[in-house]
């Protein structure tokens, strides 16, 4: 089995609010391989982005990574300092938001920024072999006349073409690790299947590894080969893909699989919702996070809180005490 | 797999083919001014021909990516947004020609549930008052307790507890402000409903709670629903039959099954080809058509059908003859020069 | 296993809420059967966003002593001086011989002579002017016509403003367009210049006219109106301008929109859905400007436009006190320390009020 390029081991972010403190991430796990596609799947507030961004070491107060260990190629992140941070991110791993509008400096050319990434972590390169990157990379992800086009600023791509950039950006520095948050949220769906298939290329032809945050079961399928159902900042589910949808363990997976419709689904098909509310990250009650909604849930459910367990066949580990399986 | 027990279908109401909601050659241009004097100097041709009819007691699904026009054809329906040109007809009464006051007398049959649980709800208001709101504008009630007990009956029926009526919105969650909006809608008692994006901005697994809401409800109450949203997957599975929009226009319009089994317009095809199924076997197999470049703005529409610069199929006739929305199968609409 | 054939719990949607908030230890069977709790509410007492405001004011504790403040100077303007007027022995006038009760010499317009420029005594609370006056009384009287014309500036800029301002905003056209003309002659035309014009124009005149209507016509506040008047006509074109602003903000709310749809009338829109949203940017406004007015009246009467002798104004004390400001200072300090305090309490609380409003604190 090859070495983990990412290895996360009891991760917990809190953040410390004048309301209480938010769990945000209560004791994650997770890992990687060279190359591998990851998927973090989760509702609203179950914590997928602020675990992204705890790897990238991004958190700010009130937020504090109070716990845990980061070990990306073997080194322990949570012990470097500011420079070396610096220094990993954007060459080694890279990291893409929903919203690329933001994540875009509006005033400079989109070759600039891409030209401007490269620089900073290749001291030895010039502006013209930055630039000429810059058009490549442009290429890559197939913007039209990425020549003509570098000159342009953001306000002139659209959302799609802005994503793509973003991903040049990302990508420009070959990265080991590509962490993606929701990168196709806020596109047409149209629009998505380019970007989820330019990801795809883009990961095989080059070797990273991505971490794919999204709320959508849909894309985690056709794009991930492995999967982390997160609620309430847990894991409660790890599998790989096939075996995440045919035989899920987790009454959480169980529940969102049967909530959601489906374009294969018959006609008068009825769906069933997942009963209640999302969890309170301030007061999170004892025991398992998802015990209050769980049709499965007995008085040990309420009490202790379930570890990740082997559960069925193979590397499929789900926190439940009565997985469904 | 995982597949779920079909349901009987829902029995036809004695009037199934009596049509509630008639639109025809509905067009909203929104002008763009500019230069000294503010003539317009262009139009973002935002609705440009739309023609659809919705049955008693049906749901129609508009669905479509952004910028298609679907939420202002349902807001053009419900006159909350003037037309600039086409008719609408409720129940054969003509709308667009109504003085503003008796499109007032209108709105009790037709109401809207919007898409934005937290701006369509005024902060300031309790629940019971943002319910009370519609009743107080059309009713006249003997005391206040007879319009307590109707909005508490309203509450109940979505779902909520009537003991928080007088809660403030801001005090409830997504799925719970939402199930607010469709009380406040069922308020007047109308027949037709125009659902904008009702559930786009609520969580997956609350989603399911308000769409299982709005199908019950309509059961119960008869309701004709306009489900506008552009997930195609929820819209298929709420939707009796599925309009699909393309730059202001229809491009499709077809029994939900029978759009999903054989689109026959291209960008429908195209579309029904992105959207990601949550079944990785499935996922695997196939084969995605993946379009070409961005939708070109609406207020420079390309010349004849919308769609050819992004169409593989696309011959001369295309780039010059709008296709007209024709009957090309049973009750299976298409605006194509060359469908299947 | 196929979970979707054998779904796990027969939900019923819409079904009736259970109060409880604890979790409820049941066996599988009893799960299956459970009817669902559609919603928990958390909070126990309904908070609407006016309670909230206050809260989070109440914890603002610059702008709550700033309030304290200007409360207790409202009480001692109010009943200040018929308190004082009851405190202290006869005095024996040494000008006249005649004696005088508190009611006399702690009256703001009572002159003795003889005890011209005196620092604070038992007598005299804070010394006594150039014309032998209580300054105390003088001050209190002060602060009573200052809050008094800020307050009527106020109403009347609010009025206007929320009137004019609200109109052009959901309506535009015409009324818009108006009050961008009017607010761009305000803004041009120097309001201090108007205010010297009127009242010397018309000063007198007012004076003479309603010198028979009491209140309004005694000692020449009159003419205070005359100068609030003018005060509130430079200043609403500025609130109409916020009100403005925030209602074609509000005009864009879904929930406006929800209204329109729910069959309510453009008036009944913007009396119960538009005006109530407008509360916050109101009040900040006008709070921070019955600092500009409470200064601009001092000015004036600082000019001898306002209150006339021997009515009291604190800018007429300053105007007073300026001739003796090197022999007795303590004339002059005095009312300079009050307007500085009331100027600075008042836009404390406007800065806290607009603090707790402001929606984009919201923890």
């Amino acid at each position: 089995m090859a070495e983990n390029l990412l290895e996360v081991n009891n991760l917990k972010t809190y953040f410390f609010t004048r309301g209480g403190v938010v769990k945000a991430v209560d004791d994650v796990s997770l890992k990687i391989q060279p190359g591998e596609t990851l998927g973090v799947v989760g509702e609203s507030g179950c914590g997928k982005s602020v675990t992204a961004l705890s790897i990238m070491r991004l958190i700010s107060s009130p937020g504090k990574i109070v716990d845990g260990e980061i070990n990306f190629n073997g080194e322990n992140i949570m012990e470097k300092n500011q420079n070396e941070l610096t220094d990993l991110r954007g060459s080694k791993i890279s990291m893409i938001f929903q919203d690329p509008m933001t994540s875009l400096n509006p005033v400079y050319s989109i070759g600039f920024q891409i030209a401007e990434t490269v620089k900073r972590h290749r001291k030895d390169v010039t502006n013209e072999q930055a630039w000429k990157r810059a058009v490549e990379m442009l290429d890559l992800v197939r913007i039209p006349d990425a020549k003509r086009r570098a000159k342009n600023y953001p306000h002139e791509f659209s959302g799609g073409m802005r994503q793509r950039v973003m991903i040049a950006i990302a990508l420009s520095c070959n990265p080991q690790l590509l962490i993606a948050d929701e990168p196709t949220t806020a596109l047409d769906v149209t629009i998505q299947a380019q970007i989820l298939e330019l990801m795809k290329g883009l990961s095989k032809e080059f070797g990273t590894a991505v971490m794919l945050i999204t709320h959508d079961l849909g894309v985690v399928a056709g794009s991930c080969q492995y999967v982390n159902v997160m609620y309430a900042g847990h894991v409660v589910e790890s599998a790989p893909v096939k075996q995440l949808f045919e035989t899920p363990a987790h009454p959480y997976t169980v529940g969102l699989l049967q909530s959601i419709p489906r374009l294969d689904d018959q006609r008068g098909v009825k769906l069933t919702p997942i009963a209640g509310q999302p969890p309170d990250l301030l007061n999170p009650p004892p025991g398992c996070p998802y015990a209050p909604r769980c049709p499965r849930k007995q008085s040990r459910c309420l009490q202790e809180r379930p570890e990740l367990m082997q559960v069925g066949r193979g590397n499929q580990l789900a926190a439940c005490f009565y997985p469904v399986v | 797999m995982i597949q779920q027990t079909p349901m009987p279908p829902v029995p036809p109401t004695k009037e199934a083919n009596t049509t509630l909601v008639d639109v025809k050659g509905l067009k909203v241009h929104f002008p763009i001014k500019g230069g000294l004097l503010g003539r317009p100097v262009a139009h973002v041709k935002a609705v440009d021909g739309v023609d659809l009819f919705i049955r008693r007691g049906e749901t129609l699904g508009l669905v479509g990516e952004s910028g298609c026009g679907k939420s202002t054809t349902g807001r053009a329906i419900l006159q909350l947004i003037k037309p600039t040109a086409g008719s609408v007809k409720l129940d054969g009464v003509e709308l667009t020609t109504l003085s503003s006051g008796e499109i007032r007398k209108k709105r009790k049959d037709m109401q809207m549930v919007f898409q934005d649980p937290y701006a369509s709800l005024n902060p300031r208001f309790s629940i019971g008052q943002i319910i009370a709101e519609p009743l107080q504008n059309y009713k006249k009630y003997n005391n206040k307790a007879e319009m307590q007990d109707e909005i508490a009956h309203l509450l109940e029926v979505v779902g909520l507890n009537p003991f928080f009526m007088n809660r403030f919105a801001h005090e409830f969650s997504g799925g719970q402000r939402q199930r607010i909006g469709i009380a406040r809608a069922l308020a007047l008692h109308p027949s037709f409903i125009v659902a904008d994006e009702p559930v786009s901005a609520l969580d997956v697994s609350i989603q399911a709670q308000v769409l299982n809401l709005l199908e019950d409800l309509q059961g119960e109450f008869g309701l004709t629903y306009l489900f506008v949203a552009h997930n195609l997957s929820v819209v298929k599975h709420i939707s009796d039959r599925v309009a699909v929009m393309y730059l202001g226009r229809v491009m499709e319009l077809a029994k939900s099954e029978a759009l999903y089994e054989m689109p026959l317009h291209p960008y429908t095809q195209a579309l029904l080809s992105a959207i990601p199924v949550p079944d990785p076997t499935i996922e695997e197999r196939r084969k995605r058509i993946i379009l070409e470049g961005d939708v070109p703005s609406p207020v420079n529409p390309p010349s004849g059908c919308n769609f050819h610069p992004r169409c593989w199929k696309a011959q001369e006739i295309c780039r010059e003859v709008i296709p007209p929305l024709e009957e090309k199968q049973f009750g299976h609409y298409a605006a194509c020069h060359f469908p299947g | 296993m196929d979970t979707r054939k054998d779904p796990q719990q027969p939900v019923a949607p819409g079904a009736m809420f259970s109060p409880s908030l604890e979790p409820e230890m049941l066996s599988l069977d009893q799960a299956a059967g459970m009817p669902v709790p559609a919603e928990v509410t958390p909070a126990q007492k309904p908070s609407s966003p006016l309670r909230d405001s206050l809260r989070r004011l109440r914890r603002d504790v610059r702008a709550m002593v700033s309030l304290g403040i200007i409360l207790f100077f409202v009480l001692v303007a109010l009943i200040g001086p018929p308190i004082y007027q009851h405190i202290g022995g006869p005095y024996v006038s040494n000008v006249n011989g005649l004696t005088l009760s508190p009611a006399d010499y702690h009256n703001y317009y009572h002159e003795e002579l003889d005890r011209q420029d005196e620092g604070p005594s038992a007598q005299y609370w804070l010394g006594t002017d150039q014309l032998g006056r209580d300054i105390l009384a003088r001050l209190m009287q002060g602060v009573l016509i200052s809050l008094f014309v800020a307050l009527f500036v106020e109403v009347l800029d609010i009025t206007l403003g929320i009137t004019v301002g609200v109109l052009a905003g959901y309506y535009g056209g015409l009324i818009d367009q108006f009050l961008a003309r009017f607010t761009d002659l305000m803004f041009a035309f120097p309001g201090l210049l108007l205010i010297i014009l009127v009242s010397g124009i018309f000063g007198q005149s007012a004076d003479a006219v309603f010198s028979h209507v009491p209140i309004i016509g005694a000692n020449g506040n009159a003419r205070l109106l005359l100068v609030g008047l003018i005060l509130a006509i430079t200043a609403w074109p500025l609130m109409a301008r916020y009100v403005r602003g925030q209602t074609l903000q509000l005009k864009e709310q879904q929930f406006i929109e929800a209204a329109r749809t729910a069959g309510t009338t453009n008036l009944r829109i913007i009396l119960r859905h538009i005006i109530p949203n407008l509360f916050s940017i109101v009040v900040v406004a006008s709070t921070l400007n019955i600092s500009v007015t409470i200064v601009g009246e001092s000015g004036i009467s600082l000019l001898g436009l306002g209150v006339q002798q021997p009515g009291s104004s604190i800018g007429l004390m300053i105007s007073d006190a300026t001739q003796n400001i090197d022999t007795y200072p303590w004339e002059v300090l005095v009312p300079c320390i009050v307007l500085a305090i009331i100027v600075l309490c008042f836009s404390f609380l406007g800065d806290g009020l607009r603090d707790a409003f402001d929606p984009r604190s919201k923890d």
